[in-house]
C-alpha cells in the first residue's frame, strides 16, 4: 500500500501535464489528425465509395490507436541518457521503470477514455469489448517495455533525429496508418500481422470491424504476452549493457 | 569561411568514423522511411487502381524527388537544427552567439551527416531510374537537380523559421518536428487534397509547391508557378533572417 502512495503523485503529474502543456498534446492531435485525412483523401480517390467507407472505418481507428500507444516513453528514456540526467534518476530509491510507466498512463489517460467511448459506439459485439479491455492492458505494458527497450539504443547512438524517422516509418507501415495490412503479400502478410506495433493497431481495429472468433482472440492474446516477456527481458538485459557505457554527462 | 568548412567537414569524417554504430543505425532507418513510402505507392496502384492524372512511375518521381532534397537537407542542416533545438530549449546559444561569425549559419550548420550522404546516393539513383522511364531531355534533368538543391533549401529555411520561433513559444516542443511532419503529409499529388488546403500549401505556405514542382515542371515546363517558386525561398530567406535577429534579443541565457 506504501509503495502504491509513493507513486501515486506520479500518475497525476502525468494527467496533470496533459492540461499543462495543452499546446504540444493538440499539436501531436493535429498532426495526427492531418496524417489520417491525408490517407482518406488519397483511399477516397483510389476505392469505389462502400469500400471506402470500411477503409475509413479501418483508418480512424487505427490512428486512433496511434494516439493511445504513443512512442512518447522512447524519447522520454532517450532524452534522459542523451543529456546525462538519467544519473538523477538512478541513483532515486524509486524505480525507473514505474516512474516512466505512470507518468507516460497519466498522459495517455484522456486519450484511453476518448477511445473505450470510441469502441462502445463503433462496435456491436459486446465480448469483443470486454475482451480488447483485457488485451489493451497487456498490450500497454508490452508496447511500453518495447518504446523503453528501443530508448535503451541512446546508449549506443548520439543522434536522435534517424530513430525519430525510422521508428515513425515503422510505426506508419506496420500499424496500418496507410493501409490496412492485409493489403500486403499473403506470405508476408502471414507471419508480419503478428509484429508488436501491428498487435496495437492493426489487430484490434480489424477485430471491431470485422469481430473474430474465439481462437483468433486467444492467439492474439498469447502473442502480446509472448512479446511482453520476451521485451520486459530485453529491456533489462540491454540497460545492464548499457550502462556499462553511459557517460553520465551532457552528450 | 573555407576555413571553417574544411574544420567542420573534417570533425563530421571523424565523428562518422568513431561513432559508426550511430552511422549504421542512421542509414538504415532513414532508408527504411524511403522503403515503406516506395512499397505503399505500389500498394495505392496495385489491383488496377491509379490516382487520376498521375502514373505510378510519376508517384515514384515525387517519392523519390521529396526524399533526394530531404537528405540533401539531413546533409547539411539536420545536426545543426538538432542542436539548435536544444540549445534555444535549455539557454545554450551563448557559444553560437559569442562568436565573430553569422550566428544565423553557425547554428544552422554544425557539422555534415556523412550517413545521409549514402542515403541521399541512393535515393538519387532510383530518381534517376524513374525518371530514365519518362523520356526526359537533358535541360529538364539539369532542372530537377537544380529543384533538388531548391526544394532542399525551402525544407532549410522554413525549418529555421520554426525554430527561431521557439524564442518565443518555449514549451512548445513539437515546433522543431512540424516542417518534417508537413512535408511527409505534403508528399503526395496536390490534386487529392481539398481547394482550400491546396490554396493554403501553394500559394501562402508552399510545401505542396515544393514537393510537386518536379512533377509540374516535367508535365507543363517552365511557367508562373516555377518563378513564384523561387520568390517565395528567398521571401521566407528574408523573413528567417530577420525572425532570427528578433529572436536573439528575446534570448535568455541560462549560464
Amino acid at each position: 500500500m506504501k509503495k502504491i502512495k509513493k507513486y501515486m503523485p506520479i500518475l497525476y503529474l502525468g494527467m496533470k501535464d496533459n492540461l499543462v502543456f495543452r499546446s504540444n498534446i493538440i499539436l501531436t492531435i493535429i498532426l495526427q489528425v492531418a496524417n489520417l485525412a491525408v490517407s482518406l483523401w488519397i483511399w477516397n480517390l483510389l476505392l469505389p465509395h462502400s469500400d471506402f467507407i470500411n477503409m475509413a472505418r479501418y483508418l480512424i481507428l487505427t490512428n486512433t490507436t496511434t494516439l493511445i500507444f504513443t512512442t512518447t516513453p522512447l524519447y522520454y528514456l532517450a532524452g534522459l541518457i542523451s543529456s546525462g540526467r538519467l544519473s538523477m534518476y538512478i541513483t532515486k530509491p524509486i524505480s525507473l521503470f514505474w516512474y516512466i510507466f505512470l507518468y507516460s498512463f497519466g498522459r495517455q489517460f484522456y486519450i484511453l477514455i476518448f477511445y473505450l467511448v470510441l469502441l462502445v459506439i463503433l462496435s456491436n459485439n459486446f465480448i469483443i469489448v470486454v475482451f480488447l479491455f483485457f488485451y489493451f492492458i497487456v498490450a500497454n505494458f508490452m508496447f511500453f517495455n518495447l518504446m523503453l527497450l528501443l530508448g535503451e539504443l541512446s546508449f549506443w547512438i548520439i543522434n536522435m533525429w534517424p530513430l525519430r524517422n525510422g521508428i515513425n516509418a515503422i510505426y506508419l507501415l506496420l500499424g496500418g496508418l496507410y493501409f490496412p495490412l492485409n493489403m500486403l503479400d499473403k506470405r508476408i502478410y502471414s507471419w508480419l500481422q503478428y509484429n508488436p506495433f501491428s498487435l496495437v493497431t492493426d489487430v484490434p481495429a480489424r477485430l471491431i470491424i470485422s469481430g473474430g472468433n474465439t481462437n483468433a482472440i486467444i492467439k492474439y492474446f498469447f502473442v502480446v504476452f509472448l512479446w511482453l516477456v520476451g521485451f520486459n527481458f530485453l529491456r533489462k538485459y540491454i540497460f545492464k549493457i548499457g550502462i556499462k557505457k553511459y557517460e553520465g554527462v551532457g552528450a | 569561411m573555407i576555413r571553417i568548412g574544411k574544420t567542420i567537414w573534417k570533425k563530421s569524417i571523424e565523428e562518422f568514423l568513431i561513432y559508426r554504430t550511430t552511422s549504421i543505425i542512421t542509414f538504415v532507418l532513414a532508408l527504411i522511411f524511403l522503403i515503406i513510402e516506395l512499397v505503399t505507392g505500389n500498394i495505392y496502384y496495385a489491383d488496377n487502381r491509379s490516382i487520376p492524372g498521375w502514373t505510378e512511375n510519376q508517384y515514384f518521381i515525387l517519392i523519390t524527388f521529396v526524399n533526394s532534397s530531404t537528405y540533401v537537407y539531413n546533409i547539411f542542416f539536420i545536426l545543426g537544427h538538432e542542436e539548435l533545438n536544444d540549445d534555444i530549449l535549455e539557454g545554450n546559444l551563448d557559444y553560437v552567439l559569442i562568436r565573430p561569425s553569422s550566428s544565423y549559419w553557425l547554428s544552422a550548420i554544425r557539422g555534415i551527416d556523412i550517413p545521409s550522404i549514402f542515403n541521399f546516393i541512393i535515393t538519387y539513383i532510383l530518381l534517376i531510374i524513374f525518371l530514365n522511364k519518362e523520356v526526359i531531355t537533358q535541360f529538364q534533368f539539369i532542372v530537377v537537380n537544380i529543384l533538388i538543391i531548391t526544394t532542399a533549401l525551402m525544407i532549410f529555411v522554413l525549418n529555421q523559421i520554426c525554430l527561431t520561433l521557439l524564442f518565443w513559444f518555449n514549451g512548445l516542443v513539437g515546433l522543431g518536428g512540424v516542417v518534417e511532419d508537413l512535408f511527409n503529409f505534403a508528399s503526395r499529388p496536390t490534386k487529392i487534397f481539398p481547394k482550400i488546403i491546396q490554396n493554403i500549401f501553394v500559394f501562402v505556405l508552399p510545401i505542396l509547391l515544393a514537393t510537386n514542382i518536379t512533377n509540374e515542371f516535367l508535365k507543363y515546363g517552365i511557367q508562373s508557378y516555377f518563378i513564384y517558386y523561387l520568390i517565395l525561398l528567398v521571401l521566407f530567406y528574408v523573413i528567417s533572417r530577420f525572425l532570427w535577429r528578433l529572436g536573439i534579443k528575446k534570448y535568455v541565457s541560462a549560464n
